[in-house]
């Protein structure tokens, strides 16, 4: 501490051991929150199911489903001073013969703390944003669920997963839906 | 590494004495930790972490302002050197010339 640049060594190492404790501070101030929320509402507007070449991963004629839906919420509630953003994902998920559980993510936003929609989201009659094909062919008639899915990206400390409360439960369509003048090339099993 | 004070003000000291090395890191302690615990106090209520970011920020720009430059308050308490003594005086050096 003889010098300025001792002096200077000093503060500055102290300053960020400061900095580290409220970093800390503000971790442990969030770190047992409950993320879920039940005042975000999902509801779905229209199914359309098809049978298409799987160009994507299995290039097996597989099960193609579009599902439109809407999402309405507040979510002010889940940003506190250690939420940074957040990222929101839409997933479907339902049980078939293949897999005992499939998820399938039609749709993600990352919501920033400064954006106006975190007081009020308004998704209207949207399509996904991926692709949803099936492991298979084995959508017809399966009974499925939509939840909508998110993680807390913190300022420090734990990315919580957690999801809305509200899930909406539907059953995909039993026959496909033919498109004027196209040929179903049907799947051989089921 | 010299000091880079020296370069500039080369007429200027920028030594503290010991008690005031012991005072400024005493002070930039305590308003670290002051403005630290304020500014997260003020940040939990208003749900805004960037205010305890700022806060402890603030104080290292004042700490820094108020311990870095050789202030005279740093210097009121200087070691107590014994005189300076020739060393030929009284010594056997000067005994032996003047004999």
């Amino acid at each position: 501490m003889h010098s300025i640049s001792s002096r200077l060594n000093a503060l500055f190492a102290f300053f960020l051991s400061v900095m580290g404790a409220i970093a800390f501070g503000c971790f442990a101030s969030t770190f047992c929150k409950d993320y879920n929320s039940d005042v975000i509402a999902i509801s779905k507007t229209d199914i359309t199911l098809r049978s298409a070449l799987d160009f994507t991963a299995s290039r097996q004629q597989s099960d193609l489903a579009t599902i439109q839906f809407s999402i309405t919420g507040n979510f002010s509630q889940l940003f506190d001073w250690n939420t940074k953003q957040i990222f929101l994902f839409l997933v479907c998920e339902y049980t078939s013969s293949n897999n005992r559980l499939n998820q399938v993510v039609l749709w993600d936003r990352i919501l920033l703390r400064e954006d106006a929609d975190v007081q009020e989201l308004v998704v209207e009659n949207v399509y996904p944003k991926y692709y949803f094909f099936d492991d298979g062919s084995n959508l017809r008639g399966t009974d499925a669920k939509l939840i909508l899915r998110w993680n807390i990206i913190p300022n420090s400390g734990f990315m919580p997963f957690a999801k809305s409360l509200n899930e909406v439960q539907f059953q995909f369509p039993s026959e496909y839906n033919e498109m004027p003048g196209q040929h179903i090339r049907r799947p051989k099993t089921k | 590494m010299g000091d880079l004070w020296a370069l500039v003000f080369p007429k200027i000291d920028t030594h503290y004495d010991f008690k005031g090395q012991k005072q400024a890191e005493r002070w930039f302690q305590i308003i670290h930790v002051v403005f630290a615990v304020l500014g997260f106090i003020w940040g939990y209520m208003l749900q805004r972490f960037s205010i305890a970011v700022y806060s402890v920020l603030a104080a290292f720009v004042i700490s820094a302002i108020l311990t870095l430059p050789p202030w005279p308050f740093f210097k009121k308490n200087p070691l107590k050197w014994q005189p300076s003594q020739n060393p030929y005086i009284n010594s056997d050096l000067k005994k032996k010339k003047v004999k």
